[in-house]
């Protein structure tokens, strides 16, 4: 009645033998390295820079993909609750 | 279709007597355990909350304040704040609770400070930031004043006179500004020396602790897992340290892509080991993710900016997302219908969190929910700084360009950063319609999981020729078959909180739901995604990968659905926003 687990990942062994393998990983190490440390060079770019560097600025969390994780949604929400309660009529 | 084995698909489907299904399956650990979680945050909010008496003072205020003036005064704006810093969560126990569950902070060059900031460092940022908050202090002084002198002269015309009264509001929109750029400066002259491993290794414990409760029931080797546990939570820390690179979070490149990434390196290289393999429990982990997620899908939002609102979203989402389906399967003739159906939902509704939670209704493949997610980031890195360009080139009003990107960029981060990028009105409007179309992911898993369990699973066990059973009953015990029972406990969490929600008032509410139970459940549904990420990684193939970007057909699929929906969108907030409802557009920019 017990459900084992269905190992998951890791059936087919990655090509190449034990060597070219680990090498294989170190090189993935410095390529994810070497773009999160050169990701500012972006910044220099007419255009695309100032943009970054107004986000960088604002501290707005902007890989959140929930709303919840969002301070501003709630800054939005409390604005456009207001503008709607204080508007004339209301 | 091909057929899918078990370990492949992002939720498995078991046929067990459900009262066995119960304590042995996943499905409903997720729910057992979320709701643990949610109960156990609602009485530690509930023992100790912040005083009502003061929170109803400052209402008293704001609603006084408004009568007397016909603007938002300095006492208005002063009851407000304070009300504001009303948190559940800045309560005891909670508060030194929820500090267990941070999470790496931001940093720019030296990734150590996300974990780690000495004294001697703490010191150097607060010497190198003292003039500038002693500048943004004295600032706010002068700002204060020139608001305290403008509002006295309004009221003295007894706020008659519209243009003191336009002086005034100015003058005191002036102060806010001020005081939002000295909350800025003080942050930095005001840095403290902080050392987060060890809170994140009592956070590791705990989860680990907390999901070997199920691992028990369900029959796994719990010493194995908690061997193992502690590389994968490793894992999602230092996914979270590179999400928080300034740079890579100003592209809106999330921690679950960096997950991912970590997972995918390790298994096409040097291999997943085998010792590894017991904590490299995706399901599990996005399940229960998943169900405190559903917490956070108020129904009562949906309302929150009217009927444009509701047509931008609810209309438009569902028509753009049945399209670039149907696209998908019948001009595309993508194979997989899980594929499709996640990247259409991606795409259409809010990105991640949509993909997520409709490739576990589905039961997609971990291959094909990453492929989603790895393109959602990469065209959401785009359309950040794409759509604000062209509302920018076009000079369109900021209401439009907010719905416009609410409605279409994915992520919520995301769009809050692209409505920056234009104004607070347009951010503003961007971050509610993008609040609204998030309540839509109940309804779409819902939906997903229905007619998968109807149409699609029904012909793959080959009873789709078979004289359908029109019963009533009949039906609904074949869709209780085959339903993915965690999806009852998202929708279950959502109808809860929404209630609770709309019986204790919005503003009660912010204080004990959202800024209390969510905000500590909210920290660890990171967590779990960031784990469950980091799994889908360890367990995914890139050769399988490959075979889904056959054809470019993904990419295509993404490409044409967003396209589509950006005019409509763009059509449809114009035409609520600027034909139908006018006057909405006039509240929100008097």
């Amino acid at each position: 009645m017990f459900r084992r687990m269905s190992v998951p990942g890791g059936r087919k062994r990655p090509p190449g033998n034990f060597f070219q393998r680990w090498l294989a990983f170190i090189i993935g190490v410095l390529l994810l390295a070497g773009l999160v440390f050169t990701a500012p060079v972006l910044e220099r770019l007419p255009g695309l820079g100032p943009r970054i560097e107004a986000l960088r600025e604002s501290g707005v969390e902007t890989g959140a993909f929930w709303w919840a994780d969002v301070p501003e949604v709630s800054e939005a929400e409390r604005y456009i609750r207001q503008s709607r309660d204080l508007a004339p009529g209301n | 279709m091909s057929e899918k084995s078990n370990s492949e698909v992002v939720v498995e489907e078991k046929r067990q007597p459900e009262l066995v299904r119960m304590f042995k399956t996943e499905d409903y650990w997720a729910i057992w355990l979320g709701a643990l979680l949610l109960i156990f945050a609602l009485i530690m909010a509930f023992a100790n909350p912040p005083d009502p008496a003061k929170f109803a003072e400052y209402r008293a205020i704001m609603q006084q304040e408004a009568e007397r003036a016909p603007f938002k005064t300095i006492a208005y704006h002063e009851a407000e704040m304070a009300k504001e810093k009303m948190r559940a969560r800045n309560e005891e126990p909670f508060k030194t609770l929820y500090a267990f569950t941070n999470r790496p902070k931001g940093w720019d060059t030296n990734p150590i400070s996300a974990l780690y900031l000495s004294e001697s460092e703490a010191a150097a940022i607060r010497e190198a930031n003292k003039e500038r908050y002693a500048q943004a202090q004295e600032a706010t002084a002068a700002a204060r004043a020139a608001a305290e002198e403008a509002e006295a002269a309004a009221a003295v015309a007894g706020f008659k006179d519209s243009a003191l009264n336009e002086r005034a509001k100015e003058a005191i929109a002036a102060w806010q500004a001020a005081l939002a750029a000295e909350a800025k400066a003080k942050k930095a002259a005001t840095t403290q020396a902080y050392n987060l491993i060890p809170g994140l290794v009592v956070l590791m414990i705990a989860i680990a602790l907390f999901f070997s409760i199920g691992l028990r029931f369900m029959g796994h080797n719990v010493r194995r897992y908690l061997v193992a546990f502690p590389v994968v939570f490793a894992l999602a820390v230092l996914a979270y340290v590179l999400a928080n690179q300034a740079t890579m979070k100003a592209l809106g490149l999330s921690y679950v892509l960096f997950a991912l990434v970590l997972g995918l390196l390790i298994a096409n290289t040097i291999g997943t080991p085998n010792w590894l393999k017991p904590a490299v429990q995706t399901e599990y982990y996005i399940k229960t993710g998943l169900v405190l997620l559903g917490a956070g899908i108020m129904i009562g939002k949906i309302a929150l900016i009217g009927i444009p609102g509701i047509f931008v979203t609810w209309v438009v989402t569902p028509i753009v997302l049945i399209a670039t389906f149907w696209f998908g399967q019948n001009i595309l003739k993508i194979p997989s219908k899980e594929l499709n159906i996640t990247v259409s939902s991606d795409m259409s509704v809010s990105g991640v969190s949509a993909a997520i939670a409709t490739a576990a209704a589905c039961r997609a493949k971990k291959e094909e929910l990453t492929l989603a997610i790895g393109m959602s980031m990469v065209f959401v890195a785009i359309m950040i700084f794409a759509i604000p360009a062209v509302a920018n080139a076009l000079n369109m009003h900021h209401v439009l360009a907010g719905a416009w990107i609410g409605g279409t960029v994915d992520n919520t981060g995301s769009v809050v950063a692209a409505g920056e990028l234009i104004g607070p009105v347009a951010m503003y409007v961007a971050a509610t319609i993008k609040m609204i179309q998030n309540v839509m992911i109940g309804v779409i898993a819902f939906g997903v999981a229905a007619y998968w369990a109807l149409k699609v699973e029904r012909e793959r066990s080959g009873v789709a020729g078979q004289q359908v059973d029109l019963r009533f009953g009949s039906a609904l015990r074949e869709i209780w078959d085959r339903f993915p029972r965690f999806i009852l406990g998202f929708l279950g969490a959502s109808i809860v909180f929404s209630i609770l929600y709309t019986t204790m008032g919005h503003d009660w509410s912010k204080v004990m739901i959202d800024n209390g139970v969510l905000a500590w459940a909210n920290r660890f549904r990171g967590w779990f995604f960031a784990l469950a990420f980091v799994s889908i990684g360890l367990a995914t193939n890139f050769r399988e990968l490959a075979v889904h970007l056959k054809g470019g057909k993904p990419v295509i699929l993404y490409v044409c659905g967003q396209s589509f929906n950006l005019v409509l969108t763009l059509l449809m907030a114009y035409l609520m926003f600027f034909v139908v409802f006018p006057g909405i557009t006039e509240q929100i920019v008097p």
